[in-house]
């Protein structure tokens, strides 16, 4: 009888430790915000602001409690249907488990970096990561290509082939110092450094007011934000 | 008192607004001429302005229209001519601003009561500038500022002549 029981329990916990457990862990609720927040750049109150809009992200479609990049592309271009070739990069990044989904702890690291007073040395790294398509540690100029067509293309300015090519071989003038048709992560914060607008979009000034009365409200009680001047 | 009654008193509101000016006020003239207007796009200033990489729309309700870019192939100074133009006649006032994110280059600035636009030329390739106009503040667009479908067609029909293409 007793065998019985243990081979059970032995066959529950070899079942358990199956692909759902993991998966489960990254769905749960928010266990420590201390831990998150000693890790990042947010306050305890931070996180815990941001876990609502986590929710409220990871909520739609269905609530499974994570953010798959359905729930992404919902979030950031309010439909399921726009393509972006940037935004999976972003997604990608987000995504340091590689699972194709992210948890809150995922979500709350990456926008870690783009608060204001993140380290602008993460900044430099991720934009990096960000434009390494191929994620070989350097941009290569058929990257760089790929990229400006991708924007062009959705803002629907139209370059002749030439004028592009004109524009990257500028680019890569300034860029390629070391004149190897590649632009590494130190020529990258070369660049950086001297075109500081180009790190624009890796600063979210949103994420200094996550604990303003504002946001909770409307995370929390789905209350309309209208009166948010931002 | 309900947070209904206390999110909507002006006070309140106004503690919300933050104020990430990267623009200072610039001292020079309005009428000197200014060549430095244009700074030339570099690939990655093309790549910076794709939707993709914005994720401000993760707060915000709804799409917010803060910025809108045309092409021209009408000089700098034409088109700040132009900007100051359109600008007075919806009754905003032009102020010279730096962009400290840009080298300090000289944007035209058209400023309404708490509104505030910013016209930004850019060298896309030779005989093709980038116009991007930006609503850093204000506005009744939506949550987050910037302005209303509505508010947007004020401003850009004044420069419908000198435009190559809008954009995005």
């Amino acid at each position: 009888m007793s065998q019985c029981l243990e081979g059970v329990k032995h066959l529950c916990a070899s079942l358990l430790r199956c692909c759902d457990l993991e998966l489960q862990k990254q769905s749960q609720g928010l266990d420590d915000p201390a831990i998150l927040a000693s890790e990042t750049v947010f306050s305890v109150s931070e996180i815990e602001a941001l876990y609502e809009l986590f929710k409220k992200i990871s909520g739609a479609v269905n609530d499974d409690g994570l953010i798959n990049k359905e729930k992404f592309q919902l979030a950031l271009f309010k439909t399921n249907k726009k393509e972006s070739l940037f935004a999976d990069r972003v997604f990608d990044l987000f995504d340091t488990k590689h699972n194709g989904i992210l948890g809150f702890e995922e979500f709350a690291r990456a926008l870690s970096v783009f608060h204001p007073n993140a380290p602008i040395d993460d900044k430099i790294k991720f934009s990096f990561q960000l434009y390494d398509l191929k994620q070989q540690g350097f941009i290569e100029r058929q990257e760089v290509k790929q990229m400006v067509v991708a924007t062009l293309a959705e803002s629907g300015m139209n370059l002749s082939d030439d004028v592009i090519e004109s524009i990257i071989d500028k680019t890569f003038e300034e860029a390629d110092t070391k004149h190897d048709g590649k632009i590494d992560q130190e020529e990258w914060t070369n660049l950086v450094l001297q075109h500081p607008s180009l790190l624009k979009n890796m600063t979210l000034h949103y994420l200094k007011y996550l604990i303003f009365p504002c946001f909770t409200f409307i995370f929390s009680y789905n209350i309309s934000n209208r009166m948010c001047y931002i | 008192m309900s947070i209904e009654t206390l999110i909507g008193l002006p006070w309140f509101k106004k503690s919300l607004k933050p104020d990430p000016i990267e623009f200072s006020e610039s001292e020079s003239e309005i009428e000197s001429e200014s060549v430095k207007c244009k700074v030339q796009m570099n690939a990655f200033d093309i790549i910076s302005m794709s939707s993709g990489l914005n994720l401000s729309g993760i707060f915000e309700e709804k799409i917010v229209r803060k910025e809108r870019r045309f092409t021209t192939s009408a000089s700098a100074a034409e088109v700040e001519r132009r900007v100051a133009e359109v600008g007075e006649r919806l009754g905003f006032r032009t102020k010279r601003m730096k962009d400290k994110e840009n080298w300090n280059m000289e944007v035209v600035g058209l400023v309404k009561g708490r509104v505030v636009v910013v016209a930004k030329v850019l060298e896309v390739a030779v005989e093709l500038l980038l116009v991007e106009m930006t609503v850093v503040a204000g506005g009744s667009g939506g949550d987050g500022g910037g302005f209303s479908d509505v508010e947007w067609e004020e401003l850009t029909v004044g420069f419908q002549d000198i435009v190559v293409s809008w954009h995005c």
